[in-house]
């Protein structure tokens, strides 16, 4: 048997480390597996170290290709784990409702009570504006479906949700050719066996893929991940793994053959997926982007007043009506 | 349009003490979002490094090396928003104090004639 790992228990479990441990195991497994020739050599036969090595090589080479992939990105550097980066905004959202929303709420409520006429109702126009610009902002606690802070943690989480799955589809790749090289070992066959593809099922659909592919995420860790996914856990039925492609091989060279083309079709669908996800984070960014230069209300800079009794004082020209 | 008449009423103690309430406002919109910003700005990044956004998602395809420039974009601008709602509020407590220090010239005069 080999020293091929087990998944870990969370996410950031699939760090630089663990997927080396995976590659060290499979370039043993490669050598252990690939035959020593015996080639006759004058009155006697002797063992092809040359030839053996080629051999290794070109499998290996096969290998570093999938490695490559595992090695791009590390998951585990997300800070806040194991809960993630989104569940720090949601917190922080939280306590600015708390304390900035509750804050200015009082205020305008308490406005008409102190002060009354025209100008007052200049500022509590522009007070109530800002208000309703603060609430969309950072919702009450524990209403996580509306609020800007909130969409932007739902897909900061899905984006996280899709480098993850790209992650375990190379680990369940890479796990299988191990396997087929287990089977050699045993002197089967190292038969092909169909590994289907969690990122083919987040290319299709994005964020709302990414949704979908977390039930088989959460089997893949065993419930560790729910945490660290959150929200995006939908209950959803995993039948959409897609896209499975053949690992396996008569021999090593064969087996990481299949290794680097089911690698090459995961990275695929792990770009396109990307490309998706990233549309929905431009999509609120330019939203936020939209209210913070045209929806934004800032009070327009007061000349110096000459005030005297006898003047009127006019205060339009501080709070602009919102 | 004459503040002063009927249906006219100013609290200048009042006036300041929204004020005050404002600017607490304001402050904890800074406070939060730059705690936001500072928890969050290195997610797609490794902490403490230069080493970039691609960190988390990877570079060798182009949707993923989009994704990480792309995390770390929203991240910013969350929080850049959250500070230009707190520079709002401030400086509307700011014309508020200013209203409320108006108010009180004008009673003193008032009172002076």
């Amino acid at each position: 048997m080999s020293d091929f790992p087990d998944l870990p228990h969370g996410p950031q479990g699939l760090g630089s480390g663990f997927f080396d441990e995976c590659y060290n195991a499979l370039v043993q497994q490669i050598r252990a597996e690939t035959p020593l020739i015996a080639v006759h050599d004058g009155n006697q036969y002797r063992p092809d170290h040359e030839l053996w090595q080629q051999w290794v090589d070109l499998a290996t080479g096969d290998l570093t290709y999938w490695q490559d992939y595992a090695l791009d990105g590390d998951v585990s550097m997300i800070p806040g784990q194991p809960d993630g980066p989104w569940w720090m905004l949601i917190g922080k959202g939280n306590d600015l409702y708390s304390s900035a929303y509750t804050d200015l709420d009082n205020a305008y409520h308490q406005m008409p009570s102190q002060w009354q006429g025209e100008a007052h109702n200049h500022a509590a126009g522009y007070l109530d504006a800002t208000r309703k610009l603060v609430g969309g902002y950072c919702p009450s606690p524990g209403d996580l479906t509306t609020g800007l802070i909130n969409e932007a943690a739902r897909v900061l989480e899905g984006a996280y949700a899709t480098v993850v799955a790209f992650k375990i589809d190379l680990y369940n790749l890479a796990k299988r050719a191990s396997e087929s090289l287990d089977e050699l070992d045993k002197g089967g066959s190292g038969e092909t066996v169909g590994v289907g593809l969690i990122i083919a099922g987040l290319a299709l659909s994005g964020v709302g893929g990414a949704a979908q592919a977390s039930d088989s995420i959460t089997a893949a860790f065993g419930g560790g991940v729910v945490a660290a996914l959150g929200g995006l856990v939908l209950n959803k039925g995993i039948s959409d793994v897609k896209d499975a492609q053949p690992v396996g091989g008569r021999d090593p060279q064969e087996i990481m053959q299949t290794l680097a083309k089911a690698t090459n079709t995961a990275q695929q669908h792990y770009s396109t997926a990307a490309g998706r996800v990233g549309a929905s984070l431009s999509e609120i960014w330019h939203q936020i982007d939209n209210q913070m230069h045209h929806t934004m209300m800032r009070p327009v800079a007061a000349p110096t007043p000459n005030i005297s009794p006898e003047t009127s004082l006019n205060m339009s020209h501080f709070f602009p009506a919102g | 349009m004459s503040e002063q008449g009927p249906g006219f009423y100013a609290n200048v103690a009042g006036i300041k003490g929204i004020a005050a309430q404002l600017t607490d406002a304001a402050d904890a919109m800074h406070r939060r979002t730059t705690e936001m910003r500072d928890a969050m700005f290195g997610a797609a990044t490794e902490p403490g490094t230069t080493s970039g956004p691609t960190v988390v998602f990877g570079s060798l395809t182009a949707g993923g090396a989009q994704l990480g420039g792309k995390f770390d974009d929203l991240i910013a601008e969350v929080a850049g928003y959250g500070y230009a709602l707190g520079d709002t509020m401030s400086a509307a407590a700011e014309q508020l104090h200013r209203t409320g220090d108006i108010y009180a010239k004008t009673d003193q005069e008032i009172a002076g004639h």
